[in-house]
């Protein structure tokens, strides 16, 4: 404080810390957490998680309540928003290598609050209790059962049953508003401690005088997103087709985007080889830090390191845009 | 920041640029939060159908404009006749059966009357008998609009019309 006395941080850009791209996506990630943590308490105010209610409930919020189709439709976008971001920061992660020693357990957590986040997202998805969010979880429940050895125990343990009906509704809100969010609060929580101890603290005093809060560039991303978030809100709000009907399908239905991969997988390989496909690849993703967990690499290691990253994103976008244009 | 605001060379009183620049984004920050709250209070504020004293089992007769002035619609609550008028005073709703016999009664909006097919019972539009063999009033049903659509409910309007 003693220097900003005198120049101001704001001033002189050379006092503000330098952030690493990482770092600067995922203070973006936590500031939709919290959009989303605000706008899902908001929501829960209306929302009724019975099979004969919640339709209702959320047609309500749209419009009975006032500026309800706003708050419901920031939730929705928030999520897609964060997810993207999510991805942005792992895929970073990698590519800066900050899955190495010291930061084997960041990139850990990080992975586990990623599945999370898809968690959030998946139960979230059947929620409003329309036709699509019917259909689109639905037509998942084969890939989840595929899974060998413990498919069908997972089915039994998120479904509390086979059949989609009311008992899934009631499951899916208890993991989306009461389980998921605070196995998420906690995970956040050690991989920003992770995080902090093993090199951000460091970065940012490195710059003697600076506080941290007023790096201006992080500012102009915060509002850049929230500018985003309320464009994207306020022209596109989610649709909310009619209520669910178990005996009339909807042709055609496609998972939320992030899902189309692992959809794409399905369409065209056994239920069982493809769980046990995304199977290996969770593991594979998660024991990256011990695959190449030198503090420094070698030249070879560096070479695989892009190769297999730039690979796997062709691979996996390849795979959702067939997923997207087959139907 | 405020800080560095004072430390900044200036007078008491004079606006410097910095002092400026300070108070811009301290009000873009209060009229952000108070916009934030704002919508909060907004949407946690119960809706026009919650704040109605109609109560939850409620029928909906039609929306405001499908009435025209003096227009009368009958309506089945519970199987139980009910004409819902458009009078100048507001809306009002009366039972439909007539009370000697228990014909359904018919709306006469050119003489604002409701008549008795059976034996020429005739009632005002506030349900008093004005001429025939009935000798007890209509029963008032309660009537209420709610986001421009006409609703009526079981039990007696809070004031009779």
């Amino acid at each position: 404080m003693s220097d900003s006395r005198t120049v101001s941080p704001i001033a002189s850009g050379a006092a503000a810390p330098r952030l690493r791209l990482a770092t600067r996506l995922a203070g973006l990630v936590v500031l939709l957490f919290a959009i989303e943590a605000v706008s899902g308490v908001l929501l829960l105010v209306y929302y009724r998680p019975a099979a004969d209610a919640a339709y209702l409930s959320i047609a309500a919020i749209n419009d009975e309540v006032r500026i309800g189709w706003v708050v419901r439709s920031v939730h929705w976008w928030a999520a897609d928003l964060l997810i993207a971001l999510a991805i942005a920061h792992l895929v970073v992660s990698y590519f800066s290598r900050a899955y190495a020693r010291p930061r084997r357990s960041a990139w850990l957590s990080g992975i586990l609050l990623f599945t999370l986040v898809l968690g959030f997202g998946f139960t979230g998805t059947l929620l409003p209790w329309d036709q699509y969010a019917y259909w689109s979880i639905d037509s998942t429940r084969q890939t989840i059962a595929g899974i060998p050895g413990i498919g069908s125990f997972l089915i039994y343990l998120f479904w509390g049953g086979w059949e989609l009906g009311g008992e899934v509704l009631a499951r899916f809100f208890a993991f989306h508003v009461g389980i998921l969010p605070w196995m998420a609060a906690a995970l956040l929580a050690a991989h920003l401690v992770i995080a902090w101890r093993t090199g951000l603290q460091e970065r940012l005093s490195a710059a003697p005088g600076a506080e941290p809060i007023l790096a201006v560039d992080f500012w102009i991303a915060t509002l850049l997103c929230i500018g985003v978030l309320l464009s994207a809100a306020l022209s596109a709000p989610p649709a909310l087709l009619g209520p669910a009907d178990p005996l009339t399908p909807l042709p055609h239905v496609q998972p939320r985007w992030y899902f189309l991969p692992a959809r794409m997988l399905l369409r065209h390989l056994p239920g069982a080889v493809a769980g046990l496909t995304v199977l290996v690849l969770f593991v594979l993703v998660s024991a990256v830090p011990l695959i190449d967990g030198r503090e420094r690499p070698s030249t070879l290691a560096t070479g695989a390191r892009w190769a297999i990253g730039l690979a796997a994103i062709g691979v996996i976008l390849w795979m959702a845009v067939q997923q997207y244009v087959s139907a | 920041m405020s800080q560095t605001a004072q430390a900044a060379p200036s007078a008491a009183g004079e606006t410097t640029r910095r002092t400026f620049l300070d108070w811009l984004f301290r009000g873009t920050l209060l009229a952000g939060a108070a916009g934030f709250v704002g919508a909060v209070v907004g949407y946690l504020f119960p809706t026009e159908s919650a704040l109605s004293t109609l109560g939850p089992q409620r029928l909906k007769v039609g929306s405001v404009d499908e009435f025209a002035p003096g227009e009368g619609k009958l309506a089945l609550l519970d199987d139980h006749p009910v004409w819902v008028l458009n009078l100048p005073t507001g809306f009002a709703a009366l039972s439909a059966l007539c009370t000697h016999r228990g014909c359904t009664l018919r709306w006469q909006d050119t003489r604002r009357l409701l008549i008795c097919p059976c034996h020429e019972g005739q009632f005002d539009e506030r349900g008093n008998v004005v001429s025939g063999l009935p000798r007890r009033p209509l029963r008032h049903v309660r009537v209420g609009v709610v986001a421009g659509e006409v609703y009526v409910s079981h039990g007696t309007p809070d004031a009779p019309v």
